[in-house]
């Protein structure tokens, strides 16, 4: 606990509040003595001995320094101005030297945080007297005394928010200190499944996701114009594919009124087919009369050449059979290999490009949880994103994009912007992604960080999943993190608003 | 190869120089950002509130301005958020200007959105000022490639107000790729600089693909228990699940969360030529052995006559113990 003390840098600005006496177990004595400087304090937290250590307080003259400025700010004039230290009748500010400033009375206004309203609260104090003004090498510190009662409640509320913060991390060697700020439940984070097919098969995913195929399927009955879609991502789903066996591994209804396939990964450039599979799949499709989208990844700068010749086979494929095909962009050096091909290449901006905030832990999150509970995420942050911006989008528009693919995530944000057509992917999103596969790295060398570029992969993802705890309804798949929306799962409803918004096209991403 | 490092406070500023660092970043996050948007739609990816790791105030980036006149360290200033919407990117903008009339003119951005924006509406908001709005690009943009290279230039700097002087790699590049970057990058702008990670939070996850939480309120999720399982039921096994601590710091090593000094020769020979030691929030103490760290590598690799002598060297000065292991640059 101490090691987070030091590393944030926190000892200083509460000690002085408190006198702390850290104390350490000795042995041969039998009971706890205190360190005699700072100085062992910090060598001794260094050294990380595992030997029991505590800390005493005592209520010393009140004086805090150099709080985080996020937690308390102070305007002057106007212009905001760093707060050095507060203690329970004065505020020490900080000016740069050449600032005009003399006067001995002024007005200011303190800022401080109320974190778990998720609001600042403002308190203004007219006519404070300097009592004291010290020049440093840098800034001037001037030291105000505040008379006010008011400003005391402040006092008191921002340094035991502060320090009840510090001791929540301190005291926490888990999520513990999650559920104490927000109810996340921290005691269910041991609970595991024991297989994805264990994962797959619980209760409300299961259910879920078979209300949630039904009621595709509805929509599609009631919107024939509607899209449904098949996502193909793993080898596993390209051979069942071609042996017409889909059904085994997705919800057959989704099979069923799939009229378009998306083949690729769109997060993992080794889960892209080679090439002789990738045209069997092409003409399969062909010979079905089902529509095709190819998702890409990244593009590895050492990989260009050849995604390069992969493009323009394609792209020969559908000249020579007149097919149009679609291909989802995952990174701007792209577009570059796809000018002058949108006359049978359409292309769409993928996952990895169109950014937005997910985590499945927003239920939690404060200053989003309570919009995201009641349908009003629209009306925070979290309801826009990049697309939004109209430069942005003539930018998009101007590379060939016609398309969006969208996710449902948890939480409404606006899906729609301008004339591109917007795909929902569903029933899970996209939290994570590295280049340098963590399954991989955790297969190999028994470490998720023990990372590199991987080509040759054997696909440690067809035999293993990193499971999350359960009630995160989260899983480690390929390179990323993905969680699906219960939300969704439990009001599968939803889908009826996002088409309502513009979304045309359903894009099924999950298969056993 | 000069040093980048990460500061949290304006008070840290002295030290971090006195300690090496041949240049600095660091984050301001005025209190109207803070209002408007809390936590929840973060001006840059540090995204609390309870530590040091912004500036909060314009006096206090006035005070810093006059540090740097003092002591010669440059500063740039971070605005890279994954994305930004289009009722912040004018706010963003005016932040900008106003910084650039204190002397802050390099910044870090992520969001091509906010490249577009700058470079269109330069006039509006930069043409006062007798300086260039310098850009770097920080690889939190996504993946780096040759082309991407080429569309940046053609599209998000179009105005002689707004100039691309650096590009910053991701965290999961390798040195071939930075070269072969590199190279397309001097078609470019022949002067332009090129950053490399070197020390601290070798994340599991590439920066421009995380989307995910990094609040006060709750862990990274990279940092969320986890365990291996087999897909399919009949191959469970009884795998313990794993309390990850990616991210946290491991005192006992330098850049105990992620390092990259055994690279310094590769980065050197392709083309890099600034190194980032990450660590806004991480304590002043810490950073300044990371950063006396690094200088002491850089001394050895200007010293040593090959890149094994350089290894060598480098690992008994710097890790007679052995080091972490958390490599950035696998062979």
């Amino acid at each position: 606990m101490f090691a987070i003390l030091h590393k944030y840098n926190l000892i200083s600005s509460i000690s002085r509040k408190y006198q702390i006496y850290f104390v350490h177990y000795d042995n041969s004595h039998s009971h706890y003595v205190p360190f005699d400087t700072r100085t062992r304090i910090e060598n001794y937290i260094c050294s990380r001995k595992e030997e029991r250590y505590g800390m005493i307080m005592e209520e010393a003259d009140g004086v805090v320094s150099d709080m985080p400025s996020g937690l308390i700010t102070c305007v002057v004039s106007g212009e905001e101005v760093g707060i050095e230290a507060i203690a329970p009748q004065y505020i020490q500010l900080r000016f740069p030297k050449n600032s005009d400033r003399k006067a001995d009375k002024i007005d200011m206004t303190i800022c401080f945080l109320r974190f778990l309203e998720n609001r600042y609260e403002r308190l203004t104090c007219s006519a404070v007297t300097c009592v004291e003004e010290k020049t440093t090498t840098f800034y001037v510190l001037r030291t105000y005394h505040v008379e006010s009662e008011k400003y005391r409640k402040l006092y008191d509320f921002v340094i035991k928010q502060y320090y009840d913060y510090i001791m929540l991390k301190v005291q926490s060697c888990d999520q513990s200190f999650a559920e104490s700020l927000t109810g996340y439940p921290a005691k269910l984070d041991d609970v595991f499944a024991q297989s994805y097919e264990d994962w797959l098969q619980k209760d409300d995913r299961a259910k879920g996701m078979e209300r949630l195929a039904e009621k595709v399927k509805d929509l599609k009955r009631e919107m024939p114009h509607l899209e449904i879609v098949v996502s193909l991502e793993n080898r596993m789903l390209y051979q069942a594919f071609l042996e017409d066996t889909l059904s085994q591994h997705i919800d057959d209804r989704i099979v069923r009124n799939a009229t378009r396939y998306y083949i690729g990964n769109q997060f993992c450039h080794n889960l892209f087919p080679e090439k002789e599979l990738l045209f069997q799949m092409l003409e399969k499709a062909r010979m079905e009369r089902k529509q095709v989208t190819l998702a890409f990844s990244y593009l590895r700068e050492e990989l260009t050449e050849e995604t390069e010749s992969l493009i323009a086979d394609i792209y020969h494929w559908c000249h020579e059979k007149k097919m149009c095909v679609e291909i989802i962009v995952n990174d701007y050096g792209f577009f570059e290999i796809l000018e002058g091909k949108q006359d049978y290449l359409r292309l769409s901006l993928g996952t990895l490009l169109n950014k937005r905030r997910k985590d499945p832990r927003y239920a939690y999150k404060i200053g989003a949880s309570a919009y995201i509970a009641k349908g009003k995420s629209k009306e925070t942050a979290l309801g826009s994103n990049a697309l939004g911006q109209p430069l942005y989008q003539t930018f998009l528009s101007e590379l060939g994009i016609i398309r969006y693919e969208q996710e449902a995530c948890g939480y409404d944000y606006e899906v729609k912007y301008a004339e591109e057509q917007c795909s929902l992917h569903m029933p899970f999103y996209q939290t994570n992604t590295s280049q340098y596969c963590p399954l991989y790295a955790l297969c190999s060398h028994g470490d998720r960080g023990k990372q590199q570029f991987v080509k040759a992969c054997p696909c440690y993802c067809e035999q293993y999943i990193c499971a999350y705890p359960e009630h995160l309804h989260m899983v480690g798949k390929y390179n990323s993190l993905m969680a699906l929306d219960m939300r969704l799962l439990a009001t599968p409803e939803l889908l009826e608003s996002y088409v309502q918004q513009g979304i045309d096209r359903l894009v099924w991403n999950a298969a056993w | 190869m000069k040093i980048v490092a990460g500061m949290g406070s304006i008070k840290d500023y002295e030290a971090l120089v006195k300690a090496g660092a041949d240049e600095i970043f660091c984050g301001y996050v005025p209190l109207s950002w803070n209002e408007t948007y809390g936590n929840l739609a973060p001006l840059n990816r540090r995204e609390v509130f309870f530590y040091h790791v912004q500036i909060g105030t314009i006096s206090d980036m006035v005070i810093l301005k006059d540090m740097i006149e003092a002591l010669h360290i440059p500063v740039t200033v971070a605005l890279n958020a994954l994305y930004y919407t289009q009722e912040q990117l004018p706010r963003i903008a005016e932040m900008m200007a106003q910084l650039m009339e204190i002397g802050f003119c390099d910044f870090i951005i992520a969001d091509v959105g906010l490249l577009l924006f700058l470079s269109h509406h330069a006039k509006t908001y930069f043409a006062g000022n007798k300086q260039v709005c310098r850009i770097h690009i920080s690889g939190e943009l996504g993946e780096w490639n040759s082309n991407t290279i080429k569309l940046l230039q053609k599209k998000c700097f179009t105005d002689e107000h707004v100039v691309c002087s650096r590009l910053i790699f991701h965290r999961k590049n390798t040195t071939a790729d930075m070269k072969s970057c590199i190279q397309t990058g001097k078609t470019w702008v022949p002067n332009l600089t090129y950053e490399a990670f070197v020390m601290n939070e070798l994340c599991h996850f590439t920066g421009g693909f995380c989307n995910s939480l990094h609040c006060d309120e709750m862990s990274h999720i990279c940092q969320l228990p986890y365990k291996k399982v087999p897909c399919n039921k009949a191959a469970c096994e009884n795998i313990p699940y794993v309390k990850e601590l990616c991210g946290e710091e491991t005192e006992e090593y330098i850049g105990g969360t992620g390092c990259g000094l055994c690279a310094l020769w590769q980065l050197q020979k392709v083309g890099i030529t600034h190194l980032k030691v990450v660590g806004r929030g991480k304590s002043v103490q810490g950073m300044t052995q990371d950063v006396q760290a690094l200088r002491q590598a850089l001394h050895i690799l200007a010293e040593a006559p090959d890149e094994q002598a350089y290894l060598t060297w480098m690992k008994q000065e710097l890790f007679p113990n052995g080091c972490s292991g958390n490599c950035y640059y696998v062979k």
